[in-house]
């Protein structure tokens, strides 16, 4: 295999180039190559309108891009039905592809990204669209570092919650990148027929595992208030269902206890908060002083 | 042969009745107690949810070009339709078809129940739910391609939907369903409500006596809508729009527009108001 990369905690070995990923000389759990993929899987246990699985198999098709089927946890293999397409292809491979490999794997993959304050991660999840990567690349130009902007593998090491960083991009609209000033750095069209672009983390990417302290579940304050919200109890628990990468998964691998025991040492072991705020750029710097307030202040804000 | 046949849809152009509709089955399955809005439950919601397309899918929609999307509209209504214990309500704002594409398969669809408003009074609550001009939403509602939720610039909780211009959104409707469709009026819901939301209940074969639909329809009052919207909020509320719940006359439209862009409905629309009975031959305007 020519290249070598982490991603979340999983290493890749590669036939091809993945510019967004950092490089590794660990060994590869996993394989990408090009190749043929099926029509179709046999005994499928789940079957979406794009998403194929059964016990071994995952296969993927998204029209006139590519096919990604993974086998065995072990093989990805990329049919790109394009020539054009390589690269559109490969953005998958930063979604779909790593949530799979990423539960395959036994980590919790929160939808979302996070940054490091005094050694710990403070995380941000919520529906898409909601602004974590706003909010990530927001703090970090306010001296924090980024850890992840899509996915966060979390998992237990010696009674501690740690996650694994993920890839060195955020993925903002292009409203976000003018207001943070992330113009002309070097991004580029995650989709040809949207305003949406992959921008380097210039600076400050962690790779490194990092205990978790707290989550922050982002919510729109429509009466534009802010506020924080302790999470506490069984909403914890609804609140780690509801965001991880794609709470499906969990039925379609089989691996409702593992998930849920790791959802269970999540929630007694990190705290979890409700973070008010309108959507609102005017008030933009008012909620990153708020937010910046609640983590500096050990969540006095 | 599994049976699919789950939907009922509860069509119309937006600000033609469907929220008033929905609510009016909601009061009907909960002893005609209307305490917050944000509890609509006798509907799963809407047909472009973002949330129910990424569930289907598989991948995150927002991942995929909206051309690809919407050509998977109906796979992902068939797996929803998989997934469903028994029969749903869900709103549309789309139009049936949308590039040769029939959005809406017949194999998952048991009823369409489709609300028409006469454009007149639609144009300016039409402006405020959009938050622009009534010039402007004379010629939406006049356009072809005129759409709701399409923004590249921000991922919509809703994918897009093509709704086409009024008469263009009806006739889709008509075309694709013809004798299996229930047209239901606005301007009669407001003037018989009694004789009109009775038959929405008949066409759900819903058991419910004459006295409980009397009873829900008093609690779907617009002033008591109002009201609780002032209360206690909307979430369907578009962000940027003061109210959802506007004025609701039939008749309005002589206040807020003008003879012109009246005229302008009447030239683009004529045939489908002609045959909703919104004009007489002469194009004269009954409402």
């Amino acid at each position: 295999m020519n290249y070598t990369y982490i991603l979340g905690g999983i290493v890749i070995a590669s036939e091809f180039e993945i510019e967004e990923l950092t490089p590794s000389q660990e060994k590869a759990d996993v394989t990408l190559k090009m190749g043929k993929t099926p029509e179709n899987l046999d005994n499928t246990v789940t079957k979406k309108v794009l998403v194929q699985i059964n016990a071994n198999e995952v296969l993927l098709q998204i029209p006139d891009i590519a096919k990604f089927w993974i086998i065995n946890d072990k093989v990805v293999i990329i049919e790109v039905l394009h020539p054009d397409k390589i690269i559109d292809a490969q953005k998958y491979i930063l979604s779909f592809i790593l949530g799979v490999l990423s539960f395959k794997k036994g980590f919790y993959p929160l939808h979302g990204g996070g940054v490091v304050y005094n050694g710990e991660a403070y995380l941000f999840t919520a529906h898409s669209g909601a602004g974590k990567s706003t909010t990530i690349a927001g703090l970090q130009q306010r001296g924090f570092t980024a850890l992840a902007d899509d996915i966060c593998n979390l998992y237990v090491e010696d009674e501690k919650i740690m996650m694994h960083p993920c890839f060195p991009r955020f993925k903002l609209w292009e409203d976000s990148l003018e207001m943070l000033n992330l113009k002309n750095v070097g991004e580029y069209k995650l989709r040809s027929d949207l305003q949406k672009f992959l921008v380097p983390v210039l600076n400050d990417f962690s790779i490194t595992p990092v205990p978790v302290k707290r989550i922050y579940l982002l919510v729109e304050d429509r009466e534009g208030k802010t506020f924080m919200e302790e999470v506490k109890g069984k909403d914890k628990m609804e609140i780690l269902r509801a965001n991880n990468y794609k709470p499906w998964m969990v039925k379609a691998f089989n691996i409702l206890k593992e998930h849920f025991g790791l959802m269970g040492s999540i929630s007694n072991k990190v705290e979890i908060k409700k973070f008010n705020r309108p959507l609102n750029k005017a008030k933009l710097n008012e909620m990153y002083d708020f937010l910046i307030a609640d983590i500096t202040n050990n969540g006095k804000s | 042969m599994v049976n699919l046949k789950k939907f009922i849809w509860l069509v119309s152009y937006p600000k033609s009745g469907n929220t008033w509709v929905r609510l009016f089955l909601h009061a009907l399955q909960n002893n005609a107690s209307l305490e917050s809005l944000n509890k609509i439950d006798s509907t799963n919601g809407i047909a472009s949810s973002r949330f129910i397309a990424d569930e289907y899918l598989g991948i995150e929609s927002g991942e995929l070009p909206d051309s690809f999307v919407q050509t998977l509209r109906p796979q992902i209504f068939t797996k929803w339709a998989e997934n469903l214990a028994g029969d749903t309500i869900v709103k549309v704002h789309d139009a049936a078809f949308h590039h040769g594409t029939f959005t809406f398969p017949k194999e998952v669809t048991k009823n369409v129940i489709l609300i028409m408003r006469n454009p007149f009074d639609m144009a300016a609550s039409y402006a405020n739910h959009m938050q622009f001009s009534i010039e402007k939403a004379v010629l939406a509602l006049c356009n072809g391609n005129n759409s709701l939720a399409k923004n590249n610039k921000r991922l919509n909780n809703q994918l897009t939907q093509y709704m086409g211009s009024w008469s263009d959104f009806y006739n889709s409707w008509k075309n694709a369903y013809r004798n299996d469709l229930h047209i239901v009026r606005y301007e009669d819901l407001k003037n018989n409500p009694i004789e009109i939301f009775t038959k929405i209940v008949e066409i759900l074969k819903w058991n419910y006596s004459h006295e409980q639909i009397c009873a829900a329809i008093q609690a779907v009052e617009f002033d008591k809508l109002k009201n609780l919207e002032d209360k206690k909020g909307f979430k369907e509320k578009p962000t940027h729009t003061k109210n959802f719940f506007r004025k609701g006359e039939v008749g309005n439209w002589r206040n807020e527009i003008t003879n012109e862009q009246a005229n302008l409905l009447v030239n683009r629309h004529f045939y489908t108001l002609l045959e909703l009975g919104y004009i007489d031959e002469n194009g004269k305007i009954l409402f």
